[in-house]
Order: C-alpha cells, then structure tokens, then sequence
C-alpha cells in the first residue's frame, strides 16, 4: 500500500533519506542472547550512548519480586542511575524500556505492550508511557528483560540490538530526516531480508521527529511489521515526552532484531492454560464484542459518541462536554475511513484487534502533500483532543493531524489540549496575531491549526516553540510577555504536575477530580476511569467510597504495566454473565478477567499469586514511584494541584449549557440559587468544590497511607516490604511531624 | 415511586427496565441491571417490569476509558 511512498522515501524527495549505504560503527559489544524462562531472560542491557559502552546486568530475585518487570524494573533502574538533582536532558537520565514476564504470550489477546520510563521535561520527575507494536517483545526474545538507553551522543546515532547477529551497535546516523515514517522505512528496508518482505516481521524500530527536537511533547514511535499489508506500521508512547529526551540524546532510532519468535518463547511453565484462558476470551470477543464495545471494527473510537451522549466528551478546552456537531465524529463516520476486514492487532494473537488504520489517506498539506499513506488511529483520545477539544468536528483534518504528529513524533494527547488552551486563549484576546505570527487561532481554524503543527514540526517558529513547551509554561510565557492575566490562565489551563489533561470532561465526577489529578505522573487517565461509577451510576457516594475506588484501580490498572499488558480486554470486552453472576460493586470490576491475568502470572512464571497479591505487586511499585518523585523534589502535596476547570464551570456560559445540573449541586451544597447572577454562581460553586477537592485529598491519602503532606509512611513502605535503605531515607528526609495524622 | 441509582422516579403501572434505560437516555451498550438487588438478565430488559417502590441500580460496566 504504501509502495509509491516508499519508494519516495528512498530518495530525498517528499522529505525522505537516500537509500542507506553501510553505516559506520561507532562502538559494538557482542553477547550471548539469553533464552527467556519463566516470562523472563534474567539479564537487562545498558547503553551508554555518549561514552558509547555497554553492560550486563543480571536480573536478581528480589527484583523480581519487588519490581516484578516493566515499569516495574524501568523505576528500579532508573532509581539505581540517576541522583536526586538529575534534569530531564542530564546525560545521566534514561530511558528504560521493559515489556514484563507475560510480554510476547501469544494465547492472550492485548500482551505485546512495553513500558518506558524517565524522568520528563514536562513535569521534571519520573514519567511512564507504554505502546505496543512489536518492540516489547521483540526486546525480550532478544535476549533483555530491560534497555537502559543513558548518555548524550557527539552526533545522531542509531542503536541496534541484533539478536540474530549476537551483537549491539551503535552507529552512526546517515539520516537528514529524522521523522518517524522516513526513519523507520528505511530501516526497514536496511536491515531486511530483500527476498522476503515479511522476514521484516522480526524487525521493530523505535524512532521520533523533528518536532521531538523543539517540543517537550516529543512521543516515541514504536514500528510493527503488518504482514497483510507488507508495510510497516506506527504505534506511539506518546506521553510524558520520551521523543525529546531521545532527540537530547541524539538518538536517531533504536533498532531491535531476532528470529527467535515462537508461540512459546516466554518459555511458560504451563502452556496449557495459556491456550486455555485465551480460547476463552477469544471465544468472547468473537461472540460478544458486536454488542458490546465494537472494538474490533472501530477500536476506541466507539467512545466518541457515548463520551458525547454523557457530556464527557471535551469541546473546546474542556468548556463543554456535549456538541451538536459530534455526530459527525460518531465512530459509524470512523467505521467508513478504517479499513475494515483485516486482523489489526498490534501484536500475535491480539483478537480485539483495535489497532484500526486508514489506508491510502492522501495528504493534503505539509512536507508529504499529496502523498497516500497508512494512517494509524485516530483512537479515540485523538478524535478528541485533534478534534472536539479544538473545535474541530471533521475526521480528515483529525487524521491529516494524527498522521503529522506521529511523523514530527509529538504526543496527540498533549498536542490537542494544548492547542485547545491556545485556541481559548485567542478566543479571550490574550494572543493575537501579533503573538501567533499571523495565524488566527480561533477555535475550529482548521487551516491554521494545521500550519501551527507544520510550524512546531518544523521547529523554527518561535510561537510554535512556546506552544511545544506545553500549558505549564505557556501559562507562565503568556501571562509574563504577552501579559495575559495570570489568574484566568491558572483557571483554563487543563494540566495538573507539568502535563496535559487527557480527553475527558471530569469537572462532574468528585472521584475522577482524584483519578486525574491524585495521580503519580499527572492527569493521564491510565490510573483511574470513575466517571460513570461516580457520576452515573452513583455507586461511590461517599468521600471513603471514592477514595476506595481511588487506592483499588490505580494499583489494579498499574499492574498491566507491570507485566506488559494492554488493558483493553480486561474490561472493553466482559463476559456475557458479568453483569449478573456479581453485585454491581464488583461487576465494575470484571473479576473473572482478574482471575485470568492471576492465572496468567502463574501459568507463565509458575509463581503462586492471587487477587490480593496482584494488588500488593501494583502498590509496591506506586509507592516506590511516588518515593521517587519525593526525592526529585516533587511527590507532595502542593504537586496535586487542581484548575478550575476541572472542578467545574469558569465561564457563564459553561454554567448554562448545564443549568440544572449545577443549580442542583448548588442546593446540594447548601447555597439557593434563586436570585444570584450566573457569575455568583459560578463563584459559589467553585468555593464549595475546592473544599469537596480538600477533602477528597485528605481521605484519599490516607486510603493510601501516606501522611497529610502525600508522602507514603514509613509503615507502609514496610507493609509493602519496600523499606530499602534508600527508600526510607528519602521518606525521613522529607516527612515532618505535623503532617503526621493524628488519629 | 422508585428509585433509580439513588434518584426518586415516578413510577407507573407496567414500566420497564427498557423504559427507565430511556427515560434516562442511557445510551451506552454494556448495562447491567439490578432490581432490588436482583440482577436483570440483558435480552429481559423490554420484558422486566419494575414493582413501586423499587431499588433499581443502572450500571454502566464501564470504568476505563
């Protein structure tokens, strides 16, 4: 399909590289690759990419046990590599990548997903981010549980682990283009068998762009090869910004390479559950997903309308939850531009197959113009964030944007809800063209937000610049030199900790105030989703009920990253008695899919674990994360800030798109509204949650056992058995008497 | 009257679970449904009716988005 593209990527035109000669070695290292047993190889890699060395270190028992793998081993790593006063574009700091012990089983759907972890331009502590695609696993089979990626090169480089050949290189990078789609094409074609197209299967490479070099919204492309499509395809660790430490770094790709690929080469201890469990879910998505969640025909964009229809849907920086043009963005519009009938999952065995993509999408603007490609997505954050949340109810503009910000490697999250802060922004009359270098930023401008994207790819607009430094900063540039008012900022700004909110209107859930912005990293949705059980369902009524929920699915979701799984089918697919074989409470929980990933663990490991000590494992290493960002100075209270936005109306007219809704919460908080003006309103109901957000903080914290400050106690650091010297000392240090509870 | 996810309901002779789903304009397509604690198989919905004074709880099986 995208033949005649690449074949323009194999000259410089279109913005393509040259057909590549043989690189130059700059430093290489050869190893024995070690067979995984168990779910894991014992061995983690690290490169040193500025003094160009190499090492080996073993995975030990207790590594396991504490950390498990994934993000799991990346913290443990990390913590072990850089100090206290470490910055994100240090050379000490790293990226760490780790699929876990069940990444690259084949009988499960949803198991080819790795995990990065570093510590983030954005919000200046420890950041994670995942995607699938075949590296994860590809990684493993490789011979490494784990890659620590450190240093600062002299020039571009490209990393290659190639198991195949028992060696890992770095070379240098011939390329002049260092945007994903170029980059990963070539090579592909490089390191690919000329004789077999779908050889390339053994081959995952992971690349960034040029926006990645300006912006601290830089995502990392991770490639799988499409065997049905015999063309490569992009899936992105989009958040936290991966892609510009990979750019500080001067790190052209990381490519990964072996044969060693079979059903079974997590070598499992028992393989028949494995094919078990998975025949059994298998069996659900094909019977049930039709009626259920149509993932399999258009992915996560079926949210688009239900998130509309709940007024959950973000229109136009968060104002609103609901539009009357979303219909155009219904997910049956989606279903017309996925190419449908094709297996697309992103890894073996994946039968959700969500990873839906846009074949022959001719390009319209930018450096690939009039071009056809694959597009991957847009998923649904992406419709979202690169549409509603703009103003922009039209899927080609939405996927022309997809496909850019995958190729100039940024963050469609961060991306859409910047450019919405933009958009209001220009809409209030706190940037004019003057500031925006003659674009008119209105909400909806399709063509100018469009060149805003070429621009920040780019890299040499210096207001494009601004905006890829993200809300945080924006907020402190625009009110100090284009002297917005600085109080209206704080309110409009939708990030929490240094990043971007993801897609998803919470200023009507209590407990999604917490599962936004209580979180270890910022206000990423892959903690906690309580939207519907909070608001809809009202099945956490109470403070300690929210605060429950709040310590129960963070620690349950954050497992996922520690094994190298897709969360996906643990609950966008159930089984058909769900909803009737369990009270609602633990309905909301799909316990025979828990009970799954529990026999999973075991059936792959041969460990003994449960549903309790599947909890345990996540707590440990939420913990250790919020230990971690304590020591680099973050991981207290005043971190878990919250905007006004996200707690409720700001503006008049928010407040009367859902008049009666937000009379009612006034009388529930003891306020008539008779007789007071909107903005009286508005002031009083803002009042009354910044007190609800208060006490969701002091209830919650102490569900987790931490002290007032948001600092875990020493008690449950030993609980948790994660009382390692260093670990404790971080806590002693900071921890103060006061902030001690005192019943 | 009934209550439905803790909120009063006029309730009338003959109404169903499917009547409630709509008046509420629940949309979304993975609802489980108790009555009075008692769950509601999925394809009864349009057949279910609803006792006056019921505790009906509405979920919406989602929590992930």
């Amino acid at each position: 399909m995208r033949e005649e593209i690449s074949k323009g990527h194999l000259t410089i035109s279109k913005g393509g590289n040259r057909k590549m000669e043989k690189m130059k070695v700059l430093a290489e290292w050869s190893y024995e690759p070690a067979k995984p047993h168990r779910g894991y190889t014992g061995k983690t890699l690290k490169v040193n990419v500025g003094e160009k060395a190499f090492e080996a270190k073993d995975v030990t028992e207790d590594m396991k046990e504490k950390f498990v793998g994934g993000r799991g081993f990346d913290l443990k790593l990390l913590w072990d590599s850089v100090k206290e006063t470490t910055k994100w574009d240090d050379p000490e700091n790293e990226l760490v990548f780790s699929g876990g012990p069940l990444c690259g089983i084949t009988q499960y759907p949803g198991t080819g997903k790795f995990y990065v972890a570093f510590i983030s331009p954005l919000t200046e502590q420890t950041y994670d981010s995942n995607a699938g695609g075949h590296f994860g696993p590809l990684l493993k089979f490789a011979g490494w549980d784990a890659l620590e990626v450190q240093g600062k090169a002299e020039k571009d480089v490209i990393v290659v682990i190639d198991a195949d050949e028992g060696k890992v290189q770095i070379l240098e990078s011939p390329f002049t283009d260092i945007n994903a789609y170029p980059v990963t094409k070539a090579l592909y074609d490089y390191y690919g068998d000329p004789n077999d197209i779908n050889d390339r299967k053994h081959i995952s490479v992971i690349s960034t762009g040029k926006a990645a070099e300006s912006t601290f919204w830089g995502c990392l492309n991770s490639s799988f090869w499409d065997v049905h499509r015999k063309d490569f395809r992009l899936k992105q660790a989009g958040r936290g910004g991966s892609g510009t430490i990979f750019r500080d770094k001067k790190i052209a790709a990381i490519v990964v390479k072996t044969h060693n690929l079979s059903g079974t080469a997590n070598d499992p201890v028992d393989v028949e559950t494995l094919t078990k469990l998975g025949h059994k879910v298998h069996k659900e998505i094909f019977t049930l997903d039709a009626k259920q969640c149509k993932m399999t025909t258009v992915g996560t964009s079926h949210l688009n309308e239900i998130m509309n229809e709940y007024h959950i849907l973000p229109t136009h920086n968060y104002k609103f939850g609901q539009h009357p043009e979303a219909d155009k963005i219904h997910s049956d519009v989606y279903k017309t531009w996925f190419s449908q009938g094709l297996p697309d999952g992103c890894w073996y065995g994946c039968t959700l197959a969500c990873a839906h993509a846009v074949d022959d999408f001719e390009l319209q603007t930018g450096p690939m113009k009039g071009t056809k490609v694959i597009v991957d997505g847009p998923e649904y954050e992406t419709a979202a964030g690169l549409g509603s949340n703009v103003g922009v109810f039209d899927p080609h503009w939405t996927i022309e944007s997809n496909y850019y910000a995958d190729y100039y490697g940024m963050d469609t999250i961060s991306l859409g809800t910047g450019l919405a802060f933009v958009c209001e922004c220009y809409e209030l009359g706190y940037l004019t063209k003057e500031h925006t270098n003659g674009l008119e930023l209105k909400f909806g401008a399709m063509k100018d937000l469009m060149e805003l994207i070429h621009r920040m790819g780019e890299g040499k607009d210096e207001f494009a610049k601004i905006v890829g430094l993200g809300i945080a900063r924006m907020k402190d540039i625009f009110a100090e030199k284009f002297g917005a008012p600085r109080e209206m900022l704080e309110k409009i700004g939708m990030e929490g900790q240094g990043i971007e909110v993801s897609e998803y209107v919470c200023k009507e859930s209590i407990a999604q105030w917490g599962g936004y912005f209580l979180t270890l990293k910022g206000p990423q949705h892959d903690e906690a989703w309580l939207i519907f059980m909070d608001r809809v369902n009202k099945q956490l009524p109470t403070f300690e009920d929210k605060a429950e929920a709040l310590h129960y699915f963070p620690n349950f979701r954050l497992w996922f990253s520690l094994v190298g799984l897709c969360k996906l089918p643990w609950n966008d697919i159930e089984p058909a008695d769900n909803a009737t074989a369990y009270p609602p409470q633990e309905a909301a929980k799909v316990p025979e899919h828990v009970q799954n990933y529990v026999d999973l663990f075991n059936a792959v490991t041969g460990k003994n674990i449960d549903k309790e000590e599947l909890i345990r494992q996540s707590e440990r290493v939420y913990n250790f994360q919020r230990v971690f960002q304590l020591r680099l100075g973050k991981g207290t209270r005043k971190y878990h800030n919250i905007p006004d936005r996200a707690l409720g109306p700001v503006f008049s007219d928010e407040w009367e798109a859902r008049a009666e809704y937000y009379n009612n919460e006034l009388k529930q908080g003891g306020v008539d509204p008779e007789g007071l003006s909107t903005e009286e309103k508005v002031a009083k109901l803002n009042k009354i949650r910044r007190e609800q957000w208060e006490k969701l903080v002091d209830t919650v914290y102490r569900r987790r056992g931490w002290d007032r400050n948001g600092i875990p106690t020493v008690e449950t650091l030993k609980r948790l058995g994660i009382d390692y010297p260093d670990v404790v000392a971080v806590v002693e240090k900071n921890a103060k008497p006061e902030d001690q509870w005192k019943d | 009257m009934i209550t439905v996810n803790g909120e009063s309901m006029e309730w009338e002779e003959g109404m169903t679970v499917q009547d409630i789903i709509e008046r509420k304009k629940y949309t979304f397509p993975l609802l489980a449904v108790w009555i009075n604690e008692v769950a509601v198989p999925r394809d009864e919905f349009g057949s279910t009716t609803i006792p006056d004074e019921s505790k009906v709880q509405v979920i919406h099986m989602i929590s992930g988005g």
